[in-house]
């Protein structure tokens, strides 16, 4: 029993790709037979010659029929190979317009003769083997019932000579099919020729910028090599000789193949492939073989190089599908179809070429490097296309980060100014602080202290010290904490401590809650503590109060006395010992709140309300 | 009675010979020695290791926190109060966290500032309702990830003690209110204090996180 190794999953896996390329391809090539594009078809309007006479001589004395197409064995011969064949055309009545000969495929030159009269003289200098000869016929030399045609096919070069089905009749009739077969052999060739030829010079120039983009060097010389047979077929091969014909078709498209497969593995990304190495090195070892074989076997050669290329071309499809997650799937389903159909018309030309008796009449070989090339030339482009969307994407990104950066760094910048603002400030305040602090209060105590040490000053001087520093300490409290009203109203009882105890008067202290202020801010703050400082001192020193009560809640701060009262409206208007009263209710209503004194022998009370809990 | 020594360093002369004679005239206290630099407190405080240390923040020759900060690294019994004129929390707070037990008023009666060091020797720290404030703020924030701090360095009952002190209310009256001696509310006070100069760190964070600096 075979253990399944990872090796042995792996060589198996890659054995089913392969086996699946190869029969795609072959699916491919089977379309292609049945669709015959090129196939050479009765027309109307036209005689169809599909049966020739073989003539042992030029007269054509005696000979036996051959049906076309008419392949001739290959011979390996110096000199030149004549056949001599004749048809008779029956025409009747005899045609009135311009006749024309249309002969779709022949190898290699033609002589023609019809009655007699020679309408066509071999072009034996040049002549492309997949061009389609169209001979004018005069109407004169024709006449009704039986015409002789007789023909004179010639090869100069060693291979095989053919001539296939060809059709006489109307030039309106038969001139379209010329020119159709006309374009899709010669007429794209040369098309492609210079398309290929610009895209090969296009790739070559760009990976001269960028030498570390290799691809594009593969593409150019893939483009190169396609060059070479593509100008054989489309332009004809100014090097004389089959041989090296032969070598340099065989060796072009060998080296197409190579160029394409380093192309694919470049762009992939893929690692060097033995297959690749091995083209490589076989198409090296084929050319020196090639150029020193004699031409008899010079074929067998070319048909082994030939075999190697269609494993790397195999291989370069097989490529595509292993590493389809590298490219867009639309990408893929471009490459992947159009690759695998320039592949299937090279196994069509290869088996064109293997085969004796091909069945079709055309090699439509020089359409495989219009397709490979457009769709390198696309996959390029697309790559390109999507680096541009990506770059474009990261600036828009890079841009959208610069701008949410540039509005963080300005909001810091603004916040950096208000806290450096609010720390100048802080620091200014410290500092005059600090001198009332130690200096103005520190003056004051030592003064009081010097009084009391030496038993100087009266009473008087003393206490009005004592409330100076008492102010000071209250104005200082209010500062430090202007923005907390609860500790501010309890730091003004601390330093109230020392007043109370000595009159001996009772405190009550009663915070229900912290008091809301309409607009709570420190100034307002102030104006609360300065409210409360003012109705308790009037209190200890007006009102001969023995407890005094301090209440808060949420909408209020009352201070209430138990002392001889007073009459308000009189304190209110009598000028100057009203000033405190009438400066209370002013602080009050500055701050959005209301200030009610009530007095009467009971006592005092001195309310302030805040208006927003009224509502 | 044993008589608790006190050395006085205050720069002021006509305080500190007020201060003099509120400690000579108090019955548990007897004066060690008086000085008016940072460098001679020092040094009389090693010479003479007094039990109390009444020092004043600013000296001709240094802070008195430097003074405290000696003190709490002694090796005998001393505790260190801070000599201020309106007990202002930014100093005193700074003065306990270098190890002071607490400040007393300069400014006050001649029988108070006795009253106020015995009492503080019996353990009663005095806190004002702005160093409440204060130390409620370095100690918690509103920051709501910081909760599990504010329960971590102060109890519950520590935040509400110090929120009264804040409004106002003397120790009496909070124990009134709480259901306890005023003497536990002064160990509360004293333990808080106590976690104020622990957590001197802390508070950089707090107080940093506040500011908006982190």
């Amino acid at each position: 029993m075979a253990r399944e190794t990872p090796a042995r999953v792996g060589l198996v896996r890659g054995g089913l790709i392969w086996a699946g390329v190869v029969a795609w391809i072959l699916a491919l090539f089977l379309l292609l037979v049945q669709l015959d594009v090129a196939r050479i078809h009765p027309i109307a309007g036209a005689q169809i010659i599909t049966e020739v006479t073989l003539c042992e001589s030029p007269t054509c004395a005696a000979g036996g029929p051959a049906p076309l197409p008419y392949l001739t064995p290959e011979r390996f011969f110096d000199g030149v190979e004549r056949h001599h064949l004749r048809a008779e055309l029956n025409l009747e009545p005899a045609p009135p317009d311009l006749q024309v000969l249309y002969i779709p495929k022949f190898s290699d030159h033609l002589s023609i003769w019809i009655n007699d009269a020679q309408v066509y003289q071999a072009q034996v200098e040049s002549r492309l083997w997949n061009e389609p000869l169209l001979v004018d016929v005069s109407p004169q030399i024709l006449r009704a019932g039986v015409n002789v045609l007789r023909m004179e096919l010639t090869g100069v070069e060693p291979s095989r000579l053919d001539l296939h089905p060809f059709l006489i009749g109307d030039y309106a009739a038969l001139k379209g099919a010329y020119e159709r077969r006309f374009l899709l052999g010669p007429g794209a060739t040369r098309f492609i020729l210079g398309m290929v030829a610009t895209l090969s010079i296009g790739c070559f120039l760009v990976w001269l910028n960028r030498r570390r983009d290799r691809h594009y060097l593969w593409l150019s010389l893939s483009c190169a090599s396609a060059c070479v047979f593509l100008w054989q077929s489309g332009v004809g091969f100014p090097l004389s000789g089959y041989k090296m014909w032969m070598v340099a078709h065989t060796l072009a498209i060998s080296a197409y193949v190579l160029f394409m497969l380093k192309f694919m593995r470049t762009f992939l990304e893929v690692q060097l492939t033995w297959i690749e190495r091995a083209h490589g090195v076989l198409l090296v070892i084929g050319a020196a073989v090639m150029l020193a074989t004699p031409v008899e076997v010079i074929y067998d050669v070319s048909l082994a190089v030939n075999l190697v290329t269609a494993v790397s071309a195999v291989s370069t499809v097989v490529m595509i599908w292993e590493h389809r997650k590298s490219v867009t799937t639309v990408d893929f389903y471009i490459f992947f179809p159009i690759l695998s159909l320039a592949l299937m018309l090279a196994f069509d030309g290869l088996l064109l070429s293997i085969s004796n008796q091909p069945a079709r009449s055309m090699n439509l070989l020089h359409f495989m490097p219009f397709m490979t090339s457009l769709v390198c030339f696309w996959l390029i482009l697309s790559q390109l296309i999507q680096s541009l969307t990506k770059q474009e994407a990261l600036a828009a990104t890079l841009q959208d980060t610069v701008d949410e950066k540039t509005r963080e760094l300005a909001a810091n910048y603004a916040k950096l100014a208000k806290v450096e603002k609010a720390e100048a400030v802080h620091q200014e305040r410290s500092r005059i602080m600090m001198e009332l602090h130690d200096g103005v209060g520190g003056q004051l105590v030592s003064t009081l202290a010097y009084i009391e040490n030496h038993h100087k000053g009266d009473p008087t001087l003393r206490s009005a010290l004592e409330d100076a520093l008492r102010d000071l300490a209250l104005m200082l409290d209010s500062i430090e904490n202007e923005g907390d009203l609860p500790t501010l109203l309890g730091m003004l009882r601390v330093r109230l401590d020392g007043l109370l105890s000595a009159q001996g008067i009772t405190l009550n202290w009663r915070i229900e809650d912290d008091l809301i202020l309409p607009d709570s801010n420190p100034s307002a703050n102030l104006h609360v503590a300065r409210i409360a400082q003012e109705a308790i001192t009037n209190a200890i020193k007006h009102s001969g109060a023995r407890a005094i009560t301090v209440s808060v809640n949420k909408a209020s701060i009352a201070v209430s006395d138990d002392g001889a009262g007073f009459h308000v409206s009189t304190a209110l208007s009598a000028p100057g010992s009203g000033r405190g009263l009438a400066g209370m209710k002013q602080r009050a209503l500055s701050i959005g709140c209301t200030l009610v004194v009530k007095s009467d022998e009971s006592g005092t009370s001195v309310k302030l309300s805040s208006h927003s809990e009224k509502n | 009675m044993t008589s608790h020594a006190v050395l006085i360093i205050e720069d002021r002369p006509e305080i500190a010979t007020r201060l003099s004679r509120a400690v000579e005239a108090t019955a548990r206290l007897s004066l060690a020695g008086v000085v008016g630099t940072l460098d001679q407190g020092v040094e009389k405080l090693f010479a003479l290791k007094p039990r109390v240390m009444l020092v004043d923040i600013g000296l001709p020759d240094g802070s008195g926190v430097d003074a405290i900060r000696a003190a709490a690294e002694a090796d005998w019994v001393v505790d260190s109060l801070v000599i201020s004129i309106f007990g202002d929390e930014a100093r005193v707070v700074e003065a306990i966290q270098a190890g002071a037990r607490g400040y007393i008023l300069k400014g006050g009666d001649l029988d108070q500032v006795g009253a106020d060091v015995l009492s503080l020797l019996d353990g009663g720290s005095p806190i004002s309702p702005a160093i409440a404030r204060h130390v409620l703020n370095l100690l918690t924030t509103d920051l709501p990830e910081s909760a599990a701090l504010e329960q971590d360095i102060l109890t519950a009952r520590e935040a509400e003690i110090l929120r009264a002190i804040s409004r106002g209310y003397k120790r009496r009256e909070i124990g009134e209110q709480l259901g306890i001696s005023a003497g536990t509310v002064g160990n509360h006070i004293t333990s808080i204090y106590r976690k104020l100069k622990v957590n001197t760190n802390m508070q950089a964070v707090v107080q940093a996180t506040r500011k908006g600096l982190l």
